[in-house]
């Protein structure tokens, strides 16, 4: 039972309310059944277990993320002269994603203790959430525009001028992807007294305007966070592929290997989210009607989904390292090259170290 | 594909663990109201046993009136309908007596 001290919870005589009311109506012959869709919905609660798994799940995500991003920076930054555009935009992918991984220890706290950090630690996290949330799926697109353009376009005599470019395309990913995150600042501690009993970080709307915003917020999100990119993607890569298979390109469809695994990865982890959170906006509107059981596996869904997205900062390494063979290459050239270097310094001879010859692409 | 293989095994039992439960987790969090269909009917009074009445908010933009039943259910009722807005206005004189005391 509630025992919220801010809900009215009354147990009171209501003999003199009836009397009032109803003083000339007889109820002895009327059974009330109760409609058991009228039972409210109980407050869902974490098993202390749960809890635990969660929090060593993104524990987890952490340790194998920051390594792994950090692998993918080292072996794009070690070539920066001969970086490419394609190059340029993995490497900001890799730091959105690690801005991603370094907040999962404030989520891993969060889940067993909820959120003790704060109010602007709520929103600073909020904040880099919605960011990774955007400028992941938006240098997904520079990508698959520049894919385009080199191979559809044969652009690639300008690959100096495709760099620079990737530069400002970059600066500006950035700054959108701010700008379209300045709503998570409704996100705010504050101490939940209805269900949870414990300080949370959450979405905070005006009452009166809350399901407007909440709203306008996820429309933001599935618009110009997911289906307008989407559509960008598949558009530059249909038109890409058929043009590749025209060419028997042998390298560059090796090069599309790559990028095709790294868009496919942020689709399953991103796409789930998105198909809960429409499902249940439109249970809010009571579009469709539905009970309590429903709306319970919504809401582990959305939870569920996004813990699926929050995934997504561990995956390219991953995927760099089983797909990428010229990144496979270009990483095992580095370590032997760093052993060489040890080798070199610690014999203190003065003979020259072989350097293998530069490839034009870290992963392309 | 150890690696690959490992995290699909992580993430499930995750997603089986949590099959009954759920947690607000930042932006993620997902309040609303309690209630999904409200009761209109007059409720006998040998029926009635308590009236529970949760403030309206940004969680829940509608004052939720939750009667609690002698047979130890609880239902939603309607706060829009004319007898559970003199009920209200009762708890309400009720309680301010309550304070004078």
């Amino acid at each position: 039972m509630m025992t919220d001290p801010n809900s009215s919870n009354h147990l009171v005589d209501f003999h003199e309310f009836y009397y009032e009311e109803f003083n000339d109506t007889d109820f002895s012959n009327f059974t009330f059944v109760p409609d058991e869709k009228t039972i409210p919905c109980s407050s869902i609660t974490m098993a202390s277990a749960v809890n635990i798994s969660f929090s060593v799940f993104y524990v987890f995500i952490f340790l194998l993320a920051i390594p792994g991003n950090v692998i993918v920076g080292w072996v794009i930054g070690s070539n920066r002269r001969l970086l490419s555009a394609s190059d340029v935009y993995l490497f900001n992918l890799m730091l959105a994603d690690t801005l991603l991984a370094l907040i999962l220890p404030f989520s891993a706290v969060n889940v067993i203790h909820g959120w003790v950090f704060g109010n602007v630690a709520c929103k600073l996290v909020s904040l880099v959430k919605e960011v990774n949330f955007y400028t992941s799926i938006l240098f997904l697109v520079c990508i698959s525009v520049d894919r385009y353009m080199v191979i559809v376009r044969a652009m690639e005599s300008q690959k100096a001028q495709r760099r620079l470019c990737s530069g400002v395309a970059c600066g500006l990913v950035w700054v959108l992807g701010l700008v379209l995150s300045l709503p998570s600042f409704y996100n705010e501690a504050f101490f939940d007294k209805r269900m949870f009993n414990q300080t949370i970080c959450a979405e905070r709307f005006e009452t009166d305007h809350a399901d407007e915003w909440r709203l306008a917020t996820r429309i933001m999100r599935h618009v110009l966070g997911f289906a307008l990119p989407l559509v960008v993607m598949l558009s530059c890569y249909s038109v890409t592929v058929v043009r590749l298979l025209r060419t028997r390109c042998f390298q560059k469809q090796r090069a599309m290997k790559v990028i095709v695994a790294v868009v496919v990865a942020f689709l399953v982890c991103w796409t789930p989210f998105h198909v809960s959170t429409i499902i249940d906006t439109i249970l809010r509107a009571k579009v469709v009607q539905f009970g309590c059981t429903m709306r319970t596996s919504v809401e582990v869904a959305m939870f569920a989904t996004q813990n699926l997205g929050l995934l997504h900062c561990c995956v390219n390494p991953v995927l760099y390292a089983f797909v990428g063979e010229k990144f496979r290459r270009r990483f095992l050239q580095l370590l032997h090259r760093k052993g060489v270097l040890e080798r070199f310094s610690l014999s203190k001879s003065s003979k020259s170290s072989s350097l293998t010859s530069e490839v034009p692409s870290s992963f392309l | 594909m150890n690696v690959l293989l490992m995290l699909s095994v992580v993430f499930g039992v995750s997603i089986t663990l949590v099959a009954g439960a759920v947690q607000p987790l930042g932006a993620g969090y997902n309040s609303r109201c309690v209630c999904l269909k409200l009761e209109s009917r007059v409720i006998p009074q040998d029926n009635l046993r308590r009236v529970v009445i949760l403030p309206r908010g940004p969680h829940c933009k509608t004052t939720e009136v939750i009667a609690g039943l002698t047979s130890g259910e609880r239902i939603c009722l309607n706060p829009r309908t004319h007898w559970v807005k003199k009920l209200i206005m009762f708890i309400e004189k009720k309680k301010q007596e309550n304070n004078k005391l």
